[in-house]
């Protein structure tokens, strides 16, 4: 039976933590190996660092993060995530340069099988992060 | 939740962290670990034994260090690096830019 959690923050740094725990919790049942989870966990939080830290023009609205568990996957969506502008730019870095910052978009891309963005509320974009069960 | 302790040992600076680094508190390390290499000291160390998760703005404090060490030629290691800590050092791509101890 798929176990879904919808819960919305403030899309600031202090509550970045609160999303991990949700998440954490969702994976406790062996849905993902141990390492795996953690990857995926680190993906997600770094989408939302990335909307706490870039998605200026909505940071007066709260970070809606809706978690989805099927038999194959969980998916986790971040509503909303940066403005529409703003998702044609969105690429990871070469890691070849060693400079501070710029891990972040890797990092999601490392942790999920799937980083899409999806039209949200006007003028802005979601991403959804999904990682496929253990073997699937 | 983290906590950050600095510490004079042997003529090195010693940063240990317990806990979760993430974008809440890596401001709180960048601030110590600039601070400790203010302090002129030969080398400075950051303990990672008691990191339980780092994301991606740890990461670059951690390579801040880098930096600064190379601008002010004073040694800089990471000791008893974390799982997390390796984990996503290694995920970046960054883990042969580091000097690793076990102790210091």
């Amino acid at each position: 039976m798929p176990e879904e959690i919808l819960f919305a923050v403030p899309a600031t740094p202090k509550y970045l933590k609160h999303v991990r725990t949700v998440l954490r919790t969702m994976l406790e049942d062996g849905f993902l190996a141990s390492e795996a989870a953690e990857q995926f966990v680190l993906a997600v939080d770094e989408a939302c660092a990335n909307r706490v830290r870039h998605c200026t023009q909505a940071a007066n609205l709260p970070m809606s993060v809706r978690v989805v568990v099927t038999d194959g996957e969980i998916a986790v969506r971040i509503s909303p995530f940066c403005s529409t502008e703003a998702s044609t730019r969105i690429r990871g870095r070469d890691l070849e340069k060693i400079r501070p910052g710029g891990l972040g978009t890797h990092l999601m891309s490392m942790g999920a099988d799937d980083v899409r963005f999806e039209t949200s509320e006007p003028g802005y974009m979601d991403v959804v992060l999904v990682k496929r069960r253990n073997g699937s | 939740m983290m906590k950050c302790q600095s510490e004079n040992r042997n003529g090195s600076i010693v940063i240990t962290l317990e806990g979760e680094v993430d974008l809440e508190s890596s401001p709180q390390f960048r601030d110590a670990l600039m601070t400790a290499f203010g302090r002129g000291a030969g080398t400075v160390a950051v303990q990672l034994a008691a990191v339980q998760y780092m994301d991606s703005s740890g990461v670059a404090v951690l390579v801040e260090g880098i930096q600064e060490s190379r601008r002010r030629k004073v040694g800089y290691v990471l000791v008893a690096a974390s799982e997390p800590v390796r984990g996503i050092l290694d995920l970046a791509k960054l883990t042969s830019y580091f000097e690793f101890r076990e102790a210091i």
